[in-house]
């Protein structure tokens, strides 16, 4: 009877609690931002300023839409919502908790744990250098035009090092399903040390992190927006809403990026204590919590990073993806390979 | 001509010529205070030290005012002096330390700051700081004359003001009086100051002592802003430098041109400016009107609908009566190009066969010591409204028009006034009452305009360019120094308006280019035989002789009896 | 690098300066740096001064209003000589310049009207440093605030109104 119905619920659910991180995540940026810079940052509306995130949504909301005459109007709509569709439909296949047992169905913390999920998720990640260079094509502004090429040619670059690093866990993991290759880093080495994927392919790892950086645009790799070479880069000619999307696609990507390398390396849902093989309710509420914390945790040192580093020149950034990452990722197949036949 | 040297470099210049004056005339400058080359030599200030050499001078430091060409001694050896040698400033520094013991150098409060020559040759010569401790002596403040105040303390005692009095107006008012430290000028006891040239001692002081009552604190010199202008106050036609602040007309200052007025004006011309900022200034066109009870009511309008109302009216009793039932009165206080406009729109276009001329009352003719003239004729263009309307027109003009407002011929005339303060006598009062319809074009609410049926603005010589030909025939530009007030403008463009308004009144008179005073002039000069020959750019800052003009009727006789004061 | 190599290479680091093996690398730098933020984020004094409820101190020598200042018969110190308006930059101090009232025996000349467009004002002090007399300052009034332009065209009167920074003995 509710073989539609919980599919639809989970969507609800995943989306809901997806798009309510996008704002939380904006406040928590800006006070991160201000306290490792010795400031406040906002704390005037609500309680510590929690109700920023509010009132900036509806400063947005209520700013005026406008669409310069000279946009192509078509694509120049398109862009934010092709901005933020695609990391969003990432969590389509991301297992977030272990599967539970409710009214005698078994349910997957998960909203479609298809066995091929690794490949959805390559496929749909891919897409979204759309929204941001339709976003700069669009625009026809010279400025927009440079962020949107820049962002083509940097995601291009850094999603084969973020593959061929998928690739080595992958080969360890034997499996394209999600569900299990979580489930085969629930377990323990020396019944203490979580067998994550971080501590096998420790150099896959930081191949990864630091792709998802460029993947994402975020600092030290946000060259699409640049301000003081290209104002706004993509989003120069966005106001209101249609600038926002293209925010909330920036922090719905960051929120994907962290939830696959969680997924990948830090063990997913599990976490000591969390038995892997229960179905209970409380232990997959318990596991749905310890994978938004890791998810959370990743989020931290996303901004903390931000807040930290300088931005890269476009030539450094493309000296360390194709002369460092590529190399690396590829050298570390290798180093797997041979491991795993020896 | 003669050979002699300055700074090493040879120079001609005939023998007995003023070193002093030479330098200055050849942009070698030499500090000075007491020298004016319209008076007689004094050489007390003894700011001027050069060093001279050569001939029979002593070598050393001398005056150079007092210096004159010389021929070449027996030994072809020339005269020779350095102007910026050490010893010279050093010379200099000392002459200006003594110079400063007693002056106040109150330059924050003075009036003379910005263009006194003992503020420029402190900043250039003085020391940071006075090394005598004694205190200063007070000299008196008083007034010395109507338009002067002395502030004796400031008093250098270069003695240009007593050889002014002396020499150019021959009053001779004041003297230097007390001895040392304590000289000063002050005027005779009982005659005070009050000859009509007063007012140019304020302009030869080369410090703060001697000061325009009327100018006093109304704004600093560096504000102003300068128009080179003529007086329009008497047919002498001095040139003038008109200076404004914040739009309004602070004062004159006589602009030097030998031909007409050397280096001076009277004081009747330098104050006759009041009218150009007076409250009765008309700012906006009107329009009489009759209220319900009878009782006349003006109302405002536009130019534009003035205008062309008044070029209606106009065609409108040509076209009923004939060109003749039009007349045009102008006064002699118009330019030469309002003239010319004028006669075309009046006699050409429209057709009338009358136009009269306007003239202020003469007064008395002055002449001064040294040749200086005030004309008893006190308009500034009669003979430019004489050789443009014509003699008989501008000399019996007038007295044909009235006839023929009498005679109930003349039925509308266009008159032009902009005479300031002037009563317009009672026959022309009386004959413009009868006419059917007139038209003013006045700058202040005169009784001339009081008579009119539609008033318009017009500007004074200072809101407008223009030139004016003086009793000499000397044809000279004045230059527009302010903006007029409100909708108010040069009758050159009122004029070009009135030609441009079509015959059926519409107000569509803005759309037309309206040429500006220097191509009408050019167009004047093509047309009237006097004028051939001039153009607006060569007549410059010193003004240029109509053709067949001597230049001689202003020239009076040197050294003419004074009748000044 | 040689020394031959264009001037404007990027990657050529500053003679004598190689960068070690640490830096080359990157992340060890990184880490430092990441340990560096992270200090300041767990600091718990901050810069950020709450402004309405906590004011900072001004400076003695701050920039603010200006006031004309009165000698010690509590008469204008000014003297009209105009240097204010002449030295300041934005054109926005209007005097009217008149001869004193006959009791002032000692001067001459004073102010009759003295203004100054707040508005187009720029602070720059130049009109106190210009004056002779020491008869404008700049004070220490901080908060300007007004409802209309034309409250910030200040009078004679609101000028000398204006509350003094310090307290000179009187110079004459």
């Amino acid at each position: 009877m509710y073989a539609f119905l919980i599919p639809l619920l989970k969507i609800v659910v995943v989306m809901a609690g997806l798009f309510g991180a996008v704002p939380v995540l904006v406040y928590f940026e800006r006070r991160i931002a201000a306290f490792i810079q010795d400031r406040l940052g906002p704390n005037r509306v609500g309680p510590m300023g929690l109700f920023q995130p509010l009132a900036d949504a509806i400063k947005m909301i209520f700013k005026e839409d406008i669409v310069p005459d000279h946009v192509d109007r078509v694509l120049y709509v398109l862009a934010p919502v092709l901005a933020f569709v695609p990391p969003a439909l990432a969590f389509a296949v991301i297992p977030f908790g272990h599967p539970i047992r409710l009214l005698g169905d078994r349910i997957d913390l998960a909203i479609a744990p298809a066995g091929m999920g690794v490949l959805f998720l390559l496929a749909v990640g891919s897409t979204s250098v759309y929204g941001i260079a339709f976003g700069g094509w669009a625009s026809n502004n010279k400025f927009s035009l440079l962020g949107g090429l820049r962002s083509s040619a940097q995601m291009i670059s850094y999603e084969i090092p973020l593959v061929l690093a998928l690739v080595a866990v992958l080969m360890t993991a034997g499996t394209l399903d999600l569900g299990r290759i979580v489930a085969q880093q629930a377990e323990f080495h020396l019944g203490i040390l979580p067998a994550w994927n971080l501590f096998h392919q420790p150099i896959a790892f930081l191949i990864f992190f630091i792709a998802a950086f460029a993947e994402t645009n975020r600092l030290p790799f946000d060259l699409p927006e640049c301000e003081p070479e290209l104002i706004g880069g993509y989003h120069t000619e966005y106001s209101s809403m249609k600038f926002a999307m293209f925010m909330m696609g920036e922090y719905v990507a960051m929120i994907s990026m962290s939830a696959l390398l969680v997924t990948f390396f830090l063990g997913g849902w599990s976490f000591p204590g969390i038995d892997p093989t229960s179905t209970a309710l409380l232990s997959g509420i318990a596991s749905v919590v310890a994978f938004a914390a890791k998810v959370a945790a990743v989020l931290f040192v996303f901004m903390w990073v931000r807040w930290t580093l300088p931005r890269f020149r476009y030539d450094q950034l493309m000296n360390l993806g194709w002369k460092v990452l590529i190399p690396l990722a590829l050298l570390n197949i290798m180093a797997t390979g041979v491991v795993g036949v020896a | 001509m003669t050979k002699f040297k300055v700074n090493g470099k040879e120079y001609d210049a005939p023998a007995g010529t003023n070193l002093l004056q030479f330098c200055l005339d050849h942009q070698i400058y030499i500090p000075h205070n007491c020298y004016h080359p319209a008076l007689t030599v004094a050489g007390n200030c003894r700011m001027c030290m050069v060093k001279g050499k050569g001939l029979d001078l002593r070598p050393g430091v001398m005056t150079s005012c007092t210096l004159s060409v010389r021929e070449p001694g027996p030994k072809q050896e020339m005269l020779e002096i350095e102007t910026e040698a050490p010893e010279v400033i050093k010379a200099r520094e000392g002459v200006l330390e003594f110079l400063l013991i007693n002056h106040p150098l109150d330059c924050p409060v003075c009036d003379q700051a910005g263009e006194c020559y003992l503020q420029d040759y402190s900043f250039t010569y003085g020391k940071d700081r006075s090394r005598f401790v004694e205190p200063k002596n007070i000299r008196h403040t008083k007034d010395v004359g109507d338009h002067v105040k002395i502030w004796g303390n400031r008093c250098i005692v270069c003695t240009r003001c007593v050889r002014f009095c002396e020499e150019v107006v021959g009053t001779g008012e004041l003297a230097v009086v007390e001895r040392g430290d304590r000289n000063v000028v002050d005027n005779f006891p009982g005659l005070p100051m009050s000859n009509l040239m007063s007012s140019n001692t304020v302009d030869i002081c080369p410090v703060g002592a001697l000061l325009d009552k009327e100018f006093l604190y109304q704004a600093r010199v560096w504000f102003m802003e300068t128009a080179e202008s003529v007086c329009p106050s008497c047919s002498v036609g001095c040139n003038t430098k008109v200076d404004t602040y914040q739009g309004a007309v602070k004062r004159f200052r006589p602009r030097e041109n030998q031909a007409v007025n050397q280096w001076w004006m009277c004081d009747i011309g330098r104050y006759n400016h009041k009218f150009t900022a007076a409250p009765d200034r008309l700012g906006l066109p009107k329009r009489r009107g009759t209220t319900a009870a009878g009782a006349v009511e003006w109302t405002r309008c536009s130019l534009d609908g003035a205008l062309g109302d008044v070029r209606t009216a106009l065609d409108r009793v040509v076209h009923a009566e004939g060109g003749a039932a039009v007349a045009g009165l102008a006064s002699a206080w118009m330019s030469n190009e309002e003239l010319w406009l004028f006669k075309g729109l009046m006699a050409d276009m429209i057709g009338a066969r009358d136009l009269g001329l306007l003239t202020a009352p003469d007064g008395v003719r002055t002449t001064f010591k040294k040749g200086f003239v005030i004309e008893s004729d006190r308009n500034p263009n009669r003979r430019g409204a004489a050789e443009i309307l014509g003699r008989a027109a501008a000399e019996r003009g007038l007295a044909t028009v009235l006839d023929g407002i009498h005679a109930g011929r003349i039925k509308a005339a266009l008159v032009i006034g902009g005479i300031p303060e002037w009563a317009p006598p009672p026959e022309l009062v009386a004959a413009l009452r009868k006419l059917a319809f007139l038209a003013v074009v006045d700058v202040a609410d005169s009784p001339l305009a009081a008579l009119a049926h539609l008033v318009i603005p017009g500007a004074t010589w200072v809101e407008k360019d223009g030139t004016f030909t003086n009793a000499q025939g000397r044809v000279q530009r004045f230059t527009r120094a302010l903006a007029p007030p409100g909708v108010a403008a040069a009758e050159t463009e009122l004029l070009q308006r009135l030609a441009a308004a079509s015959a059926a009144g519409a107000p569509d008179a803005t759309g037309a280019k309206v040429l500006s005073a220097q191509s009408v002039f050019g167009d004047l000069a093509a047309r009237v035989a006097a004028f051939a020959g001039l153009n607006y750019h060569d007549i410059g800052t010193q003004g240029k002789l109509l053709a067949g003009a001597t230049g001689a009727a202003a020239a009076a006789p040197a050294g003419a009896a004074a009748s000044g004061g | 690098m040689d020394a031959a190599a264009p001037h404007d290479e990027p990657e050529s680091p500053p003679a004598g300066e190689k960068p070690s093996l640490s830096e080359e690398l990157y992340l060890p730098e990184i880490l430092k740096g990441l340990a560096t933020t992270f200090k300041h984020l767990i600091r718990p004094e901050k810069f950020t001064v709450e402004y309405p409820e906590k004011k900072k101190p001004i400076p003695q020598n701050f920039r603010g209003e200006h006031a004309l200042k009165r000698d010690a018969q509590g008469r204008v110190k000014c003297v009209a000589c105009f240097l204010c308006a002449t030295a300041c930059p934005s054109e926005c101090i209007h005097i009217t310049a008149g001869p004193t009232p006959p009791e002032w025996t000692d001067r001459e000349k004073y102010p009759t009207k003295f203004e100054i467009d707040m508005l187009r004002c720029i602070y720059c002090g130049m009109c106190e440093e210009a004056c002779p007399c020491d008869a404008i300052e700049l004070t220490s009034k901080f908060y300007q605030v007004s409802e209309t332009r034309e409250e910030k065209y200040f009078g004679k009167d609101t000028l000398l109104r204006q509350p003094m920074k310090r307290e000179y003995p009187d110079q004459g």
